[in-house]
């Protein structure tokens, strides 16, 4: 009995040791490391796990999202559910929920920063939070304080049907689709299409000529309301180049269309997809994971598998049907400070360059 | 002075009850102003307070301040081009869609022309094939050099093209998919137009033309009147068409104005509630002008007596009555379908020549067996059909109520009703989009977030659509059937149940199809209402078009439409009065 006693009196500290090791050892395997890469430590990805889902409003077509959440979903098991309209009904939506305080979104993201910063201001993205990458990433693509970050961006190129346009008569560049041979056959979306619209004809005036619309306006281009008609009449044969994002232009080429996707030489476009944790956030802790995972090198390689870019300087550039994507120095992002001061004034100059009233 | 107290709680003892039975008397119309007072005033109210104010309602804003601007503001002289546009394709449109439906309707009702089901199927299943998709379709079969008839006309060595993408083209497409308004209305009241006039007109000599121009036609006038006005206003609101194929040649039109105000940015939404405003105000007094046409006729032909309906025999009319059939049907259905068909099977939209439209290498079932087996789909559909139906079960019974107090009572305030019936009809679906928002968002109860809400919207939406059909109908059955039966003994509600709702069965079974198709169509409102639980078709197919994803478009449409197609047959024989 006595030698029990003893026994137990010394086996008992060694059991509570080896389970506090245990435990510790579970504590560091508890962490979200991918790759190497550690994305949220224990406590938020275990308070994450206990909130077990995000509600997310947003403006990525959720055929893209969808890839996402179940990356997301394999890595954290955290569910995502997703709303998706674009930025000008997105943005009322938001407004209205939030005013009734009934947002339903943990994390809400747009494709106009001009709308983003409004929502700073009407107190929706009010969360200050630094993800743990928050070093890395380009000042220009996030808030000062956090409440705001560019997460993805997507690339505008020109898109060409290859049974038209022969292969030496490809433009290099945006350049040099102001020969006169183009006359009459260039598509673009209109400026008010959306952001993506506005990126590429801020790139066109800021730096490929100042001139640059005027120019273009005098060779007669077909101005389309938004996007997807620009691509599928440059698919049909009714323009024979397009101005458009490339994910668009790859799913036709997907489809079997006889198009080709151009990277311009003067640089590449890229329109922001930014977003960040709302006021009223109900899964916060979700929401945070949400964040670090979107903007860590593991999110940059998911966002890359769609044919887009990360905001991790060391993600990977996408590469899909074999195109040569550039590095992500070349992309041009226009920063929030300046879209929202020439947004007003670049689309009245625009409309009436183009004859839009 | 205990006296003089006494008389007095004796006077108001007897008075209470008169006071009290006056309210009960109305209590339908408040019961009824309250419903369309949530439904559909508070709604417009926010939006003429958008209107007249420089910010949004639930911006976040707290300060705004009364501004007459937004007004100001639409005198711009790009206006004055842009209603000229609106004139020609919605008075252009209304003329090809109500001589098309009402000939249909005639012919489908009142005379003896083969293949019935098939008219029947012509003039409703337009409806089917939403407007963004009929006018992607147009545009495929005939805009510009690579539109599938152009190319076909090359081929034959035609010297001509079809260009859609033109004020011609615009108007076209309005007037093929709105003839389901006339054919609804019109052939509802066909069959209870009492034929006994008709053969009277015969007996004494009168020709078929002079029997349809001065006694067919005259009686189902309120029918005509209030498809005219509902195709009138719907195509100059109608935003997909204008936009599809007028965007791309640069043609604006009010819609599109209303649009880009409203979506621009910076936009400006108030200044899109202004038009909104302007336009509400046009259609009340259309309304009013409708009222004052139809005013001071009695167009009750269907009263106690039996009805035995003998067809109309055509004749050797009756094959230029199938042809006319056949050839809208063609043009209406035919092509576009075996557009959809194309596009569902082929990858590429690029077709150089008419040998391509056969070129194996190009076709595929991989992306229909992909949309029937996609469980996206099934949810949108599955919750398309729910809200469908909800919105028929809720709307179908209001929109009676509202047609019986109006067309069938005295009461007090029941003009009144009639046009708040009528203002969603002038909000172009945006803006109504909008003021259902804001409006739902701010009511404390659990209803905005769940399908419920989209049901509301739905039936607000279409309540102008819905009122006038089930309206119309009940106008021509006379009261004395169901004073008949209170005289019996049967209570009002026993009357109405056993006479007046049996007659009306093909009116409010056709209306309530009529909202199935509708809600299943409806886009907009549902962008800014739904949730990841309430996902509806129309979302799937949006999303599937803007990405330019044409082959899931055209495959989702297809199923879609075959599913109506089945329905439509299906419920058919429901779809007459029951005489």
């Amino acid at each position: 009995m006595k030698k029990f006693r003893s026994v137990t009196t010394w086996l008992l500290p060694v059991i509570g040791l080896a389970v506090a090791a245990g435990l510790s050892a579970n504590t560091a395997q508890a962490q979200l490391v991918i790759d190497g890469e550690t994305i949220a430590d224990a406590a938020l990805l275990s308070a994450a796990q206990k909130e077990g889902k995000l509600n997310v409003y947003g403006t990525w077509p959720p055929r893209n999202q969808k890839i996402l959440n179940k990356a997301f979903k394999k890595d954290t098991g955290i569910d995502i559910s997703f709303v998706r309209a674009t930025s000008r009904k997105m943005f009322p939506r938001i407004l209205a929920e939030h005013s009734a305080g009934r947002l339903g979104a943990d994390f809400v993201d747009l494709t106009d920063l001009t709308f983003i910063v409004q929502l700073v201001q009407k107190g929706v993205l009010t969360v200050p939070y630094k993800v743990r990458n928050w070093d890395k990433i380009q000042s220009t693509l996030k808030d000062s304080q956090g409440r705001w970050y560019t997460f993805m961006r997507l690339t505008q190129v020109i898109g060409v049907n290859t049974a038209i346009v022969k292969p030496a008569e490809e433009p290099k560049g945006y350049a040099d689709l102001l020969d006169p041979k183009w006359k009459g056959r260039i598509g673009l979306p209109t400026i008010d299409a959306g952001g993506s619209a506005f990126a590429v004809q801020a790139f066109l005036k800021e730096v490929v000529q100042k001139d640059y619309w005027k120019r273009l306006a005098a060779l007669s281009p077909r101005v389309f309301p938004s996007v997807s008609p620009t691509v599928t009449d440059m698919v049909r044969g009714e323009v024979h180049v397009a101005l458009a994002g490339s994910s668009t232009i790859i799913n036709q080429i997907k489809s079997g269309a006889p198009a080709k996707v151009i990277f311009p030489k003067e640089g590449i476009p890229a329109f922001p997809l930014s977003g960040g944790i709302t006021s009223s956030a109900k899964n916060l802790n979700a929401a945070k994971l949400y964040l670090n995972y979107i903007t860590s090198k593991r999110g940059g390689t998911v966002y890359a598998s769609t044919g887009n870019y990360g905001t991790h300087p060391d993600a990977p550039v996408p590469n899909l049907m074999g195109l040569k994507y550039p590095p992500q120095d070349q992309l041009w992002t226009v920063p929030a400070d300046h879209w929202k001061k020439v947004r007003q004034s670049y689309s009245e100059e625009w409309r009436a360059t183009f004859g839009r009233k | 002075m205990t006296a003089i107290a006494t008389k007095a709680q004796d006077r108001g003892a007897t008075m209470q009850p008169v006071w009290g039975r006056t309210v009960l008397r109305n209590s339908p119309t408040f019961i009824l102003m309250a419903v369309l007072g949530v439904m559909v005033i508070v709604p417009f109210l926010m939006l003429v307070f958008t209107s007249l104010v420089d910010v949004l309602p639930f911006s976040g804003e707290a300060e705004f301040n009364f501004t007459l601007s937004n007004y100001v503001a639409l005198w711009a002289p790009a206006l004055g081009h842009a209603i000229a546009n609106t004139l020609v394709v919605s008075i252009g449109g209304t003329a090809i869609a109500m001589t098309i439906g009402c000939v249909l309707a005639w012919l489908a009702a009142r005379t003896d022309i083969p293949f019935k089901p098939l008219v029947h199927l012509c003039g409703l299943m337009p409806l089917f094939i939403s407007l963004v998709v009929a006018s992607i379709t147009w545009s495929l079969l005939a805009a510009g050099r690579t539109g599938y008839l152009n190319i076909i006309f090359d081929s034959m060595g035609l010297p001509f093209h079809i260009n859609v993408q033109s004020l011609f083209g615009i108007t076209f497409v309005h007037g093929l998919y709105y003839v389901p308004y006339p054919y609804i209305f019109v052939y509802s009241a066909l069959t209870l137009v009492h034929p006994d006039l008709e053969e009277a007109a015969a007996v004494h000599g009168g020709s078929l033309s002079q029997s349809l121009r001065r006694v067919t036609f005259p009686l189902v006038k309120p029918a005509i009147v209030g498809a005219m006005l509902l195709v009138l206003v719907s195509t100059a609101e109608e935003f997909p068409v204008p936009s599809i194929l007028g965007g791309p040649v640069g043609i604006e039109t009010l819609s599109i104005r209303i649009y880009e105000l409203a979506t621009r940015v910076p936009g400006d939404p108030n200044q899109a509630s202004a038009v909104s405003i302007l336009l509400t105000a046009i259609v009340c007094m259309l309304v009013y002008t409708q009222r004052k046409i139809l005013r001071g006729r009695d167009y009750r032909t269907l009263t106690g007596k039996g009805i035995q309906v003998r067809p109309i025999r055509l004749r050797w009319l009756k094959w230029i009555a199938v042809a006319f059939v056949g050839l809208y049907g063609f043009v209406a259905l035919g092509l576009p379908i075996l557009a959809l068909i194309q596009g569902s099977i082929r990858g590429s939209l690029y077709i150089p020549n008419v040998a391509a439209f056969f070129d194996p290498k190009q076709l595929s079932l991989e992306h229909l067996i992909e949309a029937i087996n996609s469980e996206e789909v099934h949810t949108g559909l599955i919750n398309s059909f729910s809200a469908g139906i909800l919105t028929a079960i809720f709307g179908g019974t209001l929109y009676f109520a509202l047609a019986y107090v109006v067309n069938r009572t005295e009461l007090k305030g029941r003009q009144i009703l009639e046009y708040m019936s009528m203002v969603p009809l002038a909000l172009p679906a945006l803006v109504m989009g909008l003021g259902i928002l804001w409006t739902w968002v701010s009511v404390p109860l659990p209803i905005y977030g769940t399908l419920a809400i989209l049901v509301i919207a739905f039936a607000t939406r279409f309540m102008p659509q819905g009122y006038r059909a089930v309206s119309s109908s009940i106008s021509q059955i006379h009261d004395d059937l169901e004073e008949a039966a209170m005289i019996a003994g049967a209570s009002r509600v026993q009357a109405v149940r056993r006479i007046t709702l049996p007659l009306l069965r093909g009116a409010i079974v056709s209306t309530m199809f009529l909202m199935v198709v509708l809600s299943m169509r409806e886009l907009t409102a549902s962008l800014f209402l739904y949730t990841s639980n309430t996902r509806v078709l129309s979302i799937v197919i949006f999303e599937a078009y803007e990405n330019g994803f044409w082959t899931s478009v055209a495959s989702i449409s297809l199923i879609y439409t075959t599913i109506l197609v089945i329905l439509t047959l299906v419920g058919r024989r429901w779809m007459r009065a029951d005489l």
